[in-house]
């Protein structure tokens, strides 16, 4: 399973390694972004199963790149793990077809559950 | 003008450090101490005004940072005075994850400044016009501190 991990922070990219690893996919082959357009570059030519995202992000936030992602890549599936949490939010992310929303910290069985959805 | 739907109660301050550290946590109301600076995070509305803040005391920084990056306790009452740059980095994503508390507690939304440089006067004044809570945490088998939460009313 090759996952694409988008945070600005890279202590945040390390614990959502981590939280895959712990979530039952050890040997997950993941990629990092530091932002969105940095993921659209690498998702379009590294065509990963599953994009985890974070919103707030300087360059191009986790929205933007969804919305990017599905006029250039459409069919990816992009999932959100962000502090964000206000139904408004949630629902633009609905809105733009993302995948799953979780929000920090992570819950590794929820992340279980939303990474086997989307492989399923 | 933000308006504060409620103040931030200590279960759900001990409820998302618990989920990030994976660790015993327990919370309680706490009083004045002395703030680490480079423990200052700003919080801003979505005009990027600042509207809040997180700090935090040195102990605070050391036991979440370290626990966060799944560093023994142990090494954690060894290490000393001196600031571990490392451990600071991840209180920066425990300060991110604890805005979330301040968020649902504000009737609109904010958001943790990633610059996280605010000088004293930027921070007093929130202080001086907002709603503060302090907690005395404790994790097991890390240690206590401290650390307040708030934003401007």
């Amino acid at each position: 399973m090759k996952i694409l991990v988008v945070d600005d922070s890279s202590v945040m990219r390390k614990l959502v390694s981590r939280s895959i690893r712990q979530a039952g996919y050890p040997d997950a082959d993941v990629i990092e972004a530091e932002n969105g357009k940095e993921a659209l570059d690498i998702a379009t030519s590294a065509m990963p199963d599953v994009i985890l995202a974070d919103w707030n992000m300087p360059v191009m936030t986790g929205i933007e790149m969804l919305r990017a992602l599905n006029k250039e890549a459409g069919g990816l599936a992009v999932g959100f793990i962000t502090s964000e949490s206000t139904d408004e939010i949630k629902q633009q992310a609905e809105s733009a077809g993302a995948a799953f929303f979780l929000s920090k910290p992570i819950d590794v069985d929820d992340l279980s559950d939303a990474l086997q959805a989307v492989i399923a | 003008m933000i308006k504060i739907k409620a103040i931030i109660k200590p279960f759900e301050v001990a409820r998302i450090l618990k989920k990030l550290v994976g660790r015993e946590v327990t919370v309680t109301d706490g009083g004045d101490f002395e703030i680490l600076p480079q423990s200052r995070a700003g919080l801003v509305d979505d005009d990027d005004r600042l509207v809040g803040l997180i700090a935090a005391d040195q102990p605070f920084v050391h036991m979440t940072g370290a626990a966060l990056a799944a560093v023994p306790g142990g090494v954690v009452a060894d290490h000393g005075d001196e600031l571990n740059e490392e451990w600071l980095e991840f209180y920066r994503e425990i300060a991110n994850v604890l805005s979330r508390a301040v968020n649902e507690a504000m009737a609109r939304r904010i958001r943790l400044d990633p610059g996280m440089d605010h000088d004293d006067a930027a921070l007093d004044a929130v202080k001086a016009s907002g709603v503060l809570t302090s907690f005395a945490v404790s994790i097991d088998g890390y240690g206590d501190g401290n650390v307040i939460l708030g934003a401007s009313t």
